[in-house]
């Protein structure tokens, strides 16, 4: 993350509260403001806390910023909690939830922000594409781990090598339905994450429903998918592995066992939706590669 | 032939103050028409494609006359840039800069920055709602500046003219 870039998205209050304390800025993970609160950031896994404290006005303030000032723009995001920001960054919202006939319609009185910084790190799937290979066939994956273990990240870059291909295998056509614009981290349109040469992206539009209209109108050879979990996207990921599509997807979840305690995501263990389940052990670290009976999964072969 | 000639410079500059006053109150109507649909372009932006302001203010910018569309893709391009000022800095600084020439009352002025203010924020149909309100406001405007306009083009002209010839008389 370049810091013109960083900088950029920070209205001038948070530009000064980063600013006071000392870090690299290449490695910041994350930024919670919380009302009447100092400033936790998390850089490079360690904690840095601020001496100033930011009042409801000058969080209503950072959130106008970081919206650009066009948060109705962002209507459906913050409906659900979230708002994206150039670059593939997100920022959470917690506040005081406004409904209307009984659903969410916004989230008014903000008293906490949670900016979470998307990084690319180009290579990291380098040593986990070995395994998602058969016979040269590639296989239906589910990345899982818990929150801000870099799932995202590591998807991001298997999309891209296998979108790019290499001297082994060429490159296919990848489709991603880019729910929260954090994959490619699109923004206007254009993927601002290096998501390969062969990649179309769905950016902002609902799983389920992005991965029938992505399998209809762009024929793609892999479909990658983010956080998936809703009976919905059951249903869309049948229809796009009968379409002979390849999937790529991730889910929270440390164990077997613990997305088979999900209750859908146990419904696609017992479908034998995935060929290998990848599960990250500490921040982007590849722990076991599970084959779809639950055994240890095997190179299919050197990937470069 | 030389008192002639003054004569006939009195006539023609009254009578040019005269129409150059009609001209103004045509003008001031034609703004607010203007205004009027681009702030009509600007609801529709919002309403229907939630565009995010820098971005409709730079699609108006595209079609509209100057001053107008200077001041729309100076705005955009400096919400764009995000430099650390607010949204409304950028609108009044922007107006002051590019709007001030306009022949449209204090007041009308006044309504338009005050648009700026309560762009942004909350919902889009809390943003449909105050555009209305200001497309409201222009309406009125607009009509008013229209009778204004009508009543008066007529009696600047004469009166410049008259005033002429009035001052062409006591002279010579």
């Amino acid at each position: 993350m370049r810091y013109d870039e960083l900088f950029s998205i920070f209205p001038r209050q948070l530009k000064e509260i980063v600013e006071e304390i000392k870090m690299d800025v290449k490695n910041l993970q994350e930024i919670r403001i919380r009302v009447n609160r100092p400033v936790l950031i998390l850089c490079n896994n360690r904690e840095y806390q601020s001496e100033t404290v930011v009042g409801r006005r000058q969080l209503q303030e950072i959130l106008a910023y970081l919206s650009n000032y066009s948060l109705y723009a962002y209507e459906d995001e913050i409906r659900c909690g979230y708002l994206s920001l150039p670059g593939g960054h997100r920022v959470g919202i917690a506040g005081r939830a406004v409904l209307e006939g009984g659903k969410i319609k916004t989230i008014t009185e903000v008293s906490s922000l949670n900016i979470r910084f998307a990084h690319e790190v180009k290579g990291c799937a380098d040593k986990l594409l070995p395994y998602l290979r058969r016979d040269g066939r590639l296989l239906h994956t589910l990345i899982a781990s818990s929150p801000g273990r870099g799932k995202t990240t590591l998807l991001r870059d298997c999309i891209r090598q296998i979108s790019n291909g290499d001297s082994r295998y060429p490159g296919m056509t990848v489709g991603v339905v880019d729910e929260r614009s954090e994959i490619a981290g699109s923004f206007q349109g254009i993927p601002g994450n290096d998501v390969g040469v062969r990649t179309d992206v769905l950016d902002g539009c609902p799983k389920s429903e992005g991965m029938m209209m992505m399998i209809r109108s762009m024929a793609p050879g892999v479909l990658a998918v983010d956080e998936i979990g809703s009976r919905e996207d059951i249903t869309a990921l049948m229809s796009a592995i009968n379409c002979g599509c390849v999937l790529m997807a991730t889910a929270h979840g440390t164990s077997m066992e613990e997305l088979k305690n999900r209750p859908v995501l146990r419904e696609m263990v017992g479908l034998g939706l995935f060929e290998r389940y990848v599960f990250l052990e500490g921040v982007g670290q590849i722990g076991r590669i599970l084959e779809q009976t639950g055994g240890l999964a095997e190179t299919g072969g050197p990937e470069c | 032939m030389l008192r002639f000639f003054g004569m006939l410079c009195i006539l023609a500059g009254s009578t040019g103050i005269g129409m150059w006053m009609a001209r103004e109150l045509d003008l001031r109507h034609e703004e607010l028409l203007e205004l009027q649909r681009l702030i009509l372009s600007l609801r529709g932006e919002i309403r229907y494609m939630h565009q995010p302001l820098a971005e409709a203010f730079f699609r108006l910018s595209v079609n509209a006359p100057a001053p107008f569309g200077v001041f729309f893709r100076n705005t955009a391009e400096e919400l764009e840039l995000r430099k650390g000022s607010t949204a409304e800095e950028i609108w009044r600084r922007n107006q002051e800069q590019y709007l001030s020439g306009l022949h449209i009352s204090r007041q009308e002025l006044a309504q338009f920055q005050n648009l700026g203010n309560m762009l942004g924020y909350l919902d889009v149909e809390m943003q449909v709602n105050t555009l209305d309100y200001y497309l409201e406001q222009l309406k009125i405007a607009s009509a008013c500046a229209a009778e204004t306009a009508n009543s008066r083009r007529r009696l600047y002209r004469y009166i410049g003219a008259l005033s002429g010839a009035a001052l062409v008389i006591l002279i010579f």
